[in-house]
């Protein structure tokens, strides 16, 4: 073996092995920034009115986003799932397979990835902001901590307004089915509605629906505020920041996605 | 900017000479630091005495806000000693931090102001954070300190309607919104018109009189300073090259101070940063 093909076998495992241990610390570094969130998490519920207001811009102005694509992800799925029913003469089920889809998987994934990218990216850009124009140094030299007054409300603002949000998705979504469905195709609405209501159980598939909306709400939050915080504080690293909130939230939920639903699938015993 | 090595031969103000550390209400000793291998001081000793103003002053870059952050426990020094009211800043644990900052007031390069927020509810925000004090006494605070500064008619504006000026203003009325024992000043001339600096100027003398509070200044601003301070510390490349107050400052023949106050091009202080000679640098383009 040549000197310089080990030469380049040492450059391309250094290279393995700095992004790993960059990847390993940055984990590390997420983790301690929760426990410091989770901290200041008592102060920041003091002043409740701050996550209400939070809850506002995260949750309230992602609605429009939300209702829409709800709607028309819904009428998509019956036309979908009409045309697949129809050829095994099933087609009374779309209902219930509007439902199941939105509910256990379609609202809680899509409504976080347009959460990721209406509610997280800008997130992101206002605590960067508020970085890049000392405002975060300004409160540390007031004596007020920046987690618990601008990092944590908005943290938990993002926790509560997901389940909120994938919830009005999902209703959205079974109203758009219902459009298609009984509305412009024709299927019976008592046969629609009735398949629905017996195959569609709170247990499972609703509460996965709900711990799925929770978890990718956490995530979505998390990976928003961390970035923000730690973005560099010029006009570049707020917009590289901002980018890296939406990319690493939707891969995040994607891989969170799977990770639940083998664990919920495991145990409904499927 | 780095300093020619013959600055100190020919100093007339010393730059290692220390005021009364009986009456400091700052001091640091030997202060050392860098922003990872950047080494930005290199053993800064300066004394600020309780009830003065006191300018840091030095070009860009030359570390004088970096001093303002070891102050107030953002930065930890890779070594020496960074005393306040006689605690050592860097040993502080998180809450006794905080509550030594609770009695420091800042105004930041650019205000810093709270842009969600009207200009009264960031005067009130220090107040409302640390007191529980009624709001209808925080009001009359929040007036009390916008008539200081001239601003009580603008409570209810926002920081983006605001002009450089009238930031600055507000965010000075901010950093004494609690009545602090010590105010720091990044840049406060910075970017102003003649009339708001002068305005700027004289309001910090007027309120660390009135109130008796130490005041450090860090600038550029060699003129607006001298007017205003008691004593002026002059930062280069990380260490103090001279120091004295104004009245020296202005008989000063040392060339660095000189060159700071005269705005000399040439000097001490370099304008270029260092390169290869010029008449190299094009023909290497060339060939």
């Amino acid at each position: 073996m040549s000197s310089n093909t080990v030469s380049d076998l040492t450059q391309a495992l250094r290279r393995i092995g700095g992004t790993v241990t960059g990847g390993v610390e940055r984990l590390g570094y997420m983790a301690r920034f929760l426990g410091a969130i989770l901290w200041q998490t008592p102060m920041a519920l003091r002043r409740l009115h701050l996550t209400v207001r939070e809850i506002y811009f995260s949750g309230v102005l992602s609605l429009v986003i939300i209702l829409m694509s709800g709607l028309f992800v819904g009428m998509v799925l019956a036309l979908q799932g009409y045309e697949v029913l129809r050829r095994y003469g099933a087609q009374e089920q779309l209902g219930l397979v509007v439902a199941l889809s939105l509910v256990r998987e379609l609202a809680p994934v899509i409504g976080g990835l347009l959460f990721a990218s209406r509610a997280g990216s800008a997130i992101t850009a206002e605590i960067g902001l508020m970085k890049a124009t000392e405002q975060l140094s300004a409160m540390e030299m007031m004596a007020v901590d920046p987690i618990a007054r601008v990092i944590a409300p908005r943290f938990w603002a993002g926790i509560i307004s997901m389940p909120l949000l994938v919830a009005l998705f999902s209703a959205l979504g079974i109203f758009g089915g219902y459009l298609i469905g009984v509305r412009m195709i024709g299927i019976d609405a008592g046969a629609f509605w009735g398949q629905m209501q017996a195959g569609v159980k709170f247990w499972p598939d609703i509460t996965n629906g709900i711990i799925k909306s929770i978890v990718f709400g956490a995530a979505v939050s998390l990976i928003a505020v961390l970035e923000g915080y730690d973005a560099k504080p010029t006009a570049e690293g707020v917009s590289s920041a901002t980018t890296r909130t939406v990319v690493i939230s939707s891969l995040a939920i994607l891989a969170l996605d799977f990770v639940l639903t083998a664990f919920m699938f495991r145990g409904v015993g499927l | 900017m780095p300093v020619a090595a013959t600055a100190d031969k020919h100093a007339t103000l010393s730059p290692t000479r220390r005021l009364d550390p009986a009456a400091a209400a700052i001091e640091l000793n030997d202060v050392w630091f860098a922003y990872d291998r950047r080494q930005v001081l290199r053993g800064i000793t300066m004394t600020v005495p309780r009830g003065k103003i006191v300018a840091i002053m030095g070009g860009s870059g030359c570390g004088k806000t970096t001093i303002l952050r070891l102050i107030g426990g953002q930065l930890k020094p890779k070594k020496g000693k960074v005393l306040v009211g006689g605690q050592s800043v860097p040993d502080l644990e998180p809450d006794a931090l905080y509550a030594l900052r609770r009695k420091f007031g800042m105004l930041f390069q650019f205000g810093a102001l709270f842009t969600d927020m009207t200009v009264f509810e960031n005067i009130a925000f220090p107040m409302r954070e640390h007191t529980d004090l009624p709001e209808s006494m925080i009001r009359d605070l929040v007036l009390m300190k916008l008539d200081a500064v001239g601003l009580r008619g603008a409570a209810q504006l926002m920081p983006a309607e605001l002009s450089g000026g009238m930031g600055r203003r507000v965010a000075l009325a901010r950093a004494i919104a609690l009545d602090p024992m010590l105010v720091m000043y990044d840049e406060p001339f910075a970017g102003l018109d003649p009339i708001s600096l002068a305005v700027v100027g004289q309001l910090i003398r007027r309120l660390n009189d009135a109130l008796g509070i130490t005041s450090i200044v860090v600038t550029h601003d060699v003129y607006e300073s001298l007017k205003i301070v008691d004593y002026l510390y002059f930062v280069s490349d990380g260490r103090i090259v001279a120091s004295g107050t104004p009245d020296e400052v202005r008989a000063s023949s040392d060339p660095f101070v000189r060159q700071f106050v005269d705005g000399q091009p040439d000097g001490p202080v370099r304008f270029h940063y260092p390169a290869p000679p010029y008449h190299k640098a094009l023909l290497a383009d060339v060939q």
